[in-house]
């Protein structure tokens, strides 16, 4: 398997494709650890994976124009949304798996910027249920 | 209900100017107020009224 430098990745955030106006994704996934040690235990503690809790960040570079970033983000403010992500834009498969997952849009940045640098909008928004890995 | 996409950016398999129903957009997992209000889709019962489009002309002495 080819290391891949992320040049092409595909985000959709409602069934609007925003690729281009992202220039940074993180999908974090990690479970609470939840202790199970016993008196029986000798040597070392054990545990086992509780819950999954999930986020997503993204990096948006800031864009007023007609259906474009805050046109499609600001409706969403304070309700889920369907998010896809995919390493890179071409046809789904073993090597461009798409994560599916519901997003809660709990914050959003309609100005950030500082004079003379580009207006962006940095995100982390709590993913709400399980994320979906598809290959096909 | 149907709609017209009105923007380039749809993740479908259809292209701007199209028409959608609500079904597939909710198939699609959208919500469809948040692409109304994006200008990506526009519902086709419920087109720009009149006064809000641009006057084909000068009206008559007008000038």
């Amino acid at each position: 398997m080819a290391k891949i430098v992320l040049t092409d990745a595909k985000v959709t955030i409602n069934s609007v494709i925003l690729s281009d106006h992202i220039n940074n994704i993180t999908i974090d996934t990690k479970y609470d650890i939840v202790e199970t040690t016993g008196f029986s235990s000798t040597a070392a503690k054990t545990r086992v994976a509780g819950l999954a809790d999930n986020t997503v960040t993204l990096d948006f570079m800031q864009d007023y124009a007609a259906a474009n970033v805050e046109a499609t983000i600001y409706p969403l403010i304070g309700s889920t949304t369907t998010v896809v992500i995919q390493p890179a834009s071409t046809a789904v498969s073993t090597t461009n798996p798409t994560y599916t997952f519901t997003a809660l849009v709990s914050e959003w940045q309609p100005l950030k910027g500082q004079i003379g640098s580009l207006a962006t909008a940095s995100v982390t928004w709590p993913i709400t249920g399980a994320i979906t890995k598809a290959t096909a | 209900m149907a709609y017209t996409i009105t923007s380039d950016r749809l993740d479908c398999a259809k292209a701007e100017g199209d028409s959608i129903t609500a079904e597939e957009l909710l198939a699609m997992g959208a919500d469809i107020p948040a692409l109304v209000a994006g200008g990506h889709i526009s519902d086709k019962s419920n087109p720009v009224p009149a006064k809000a489009q641009a006057p084909a002309s000068a009206p008559e002495g007008a000038n």
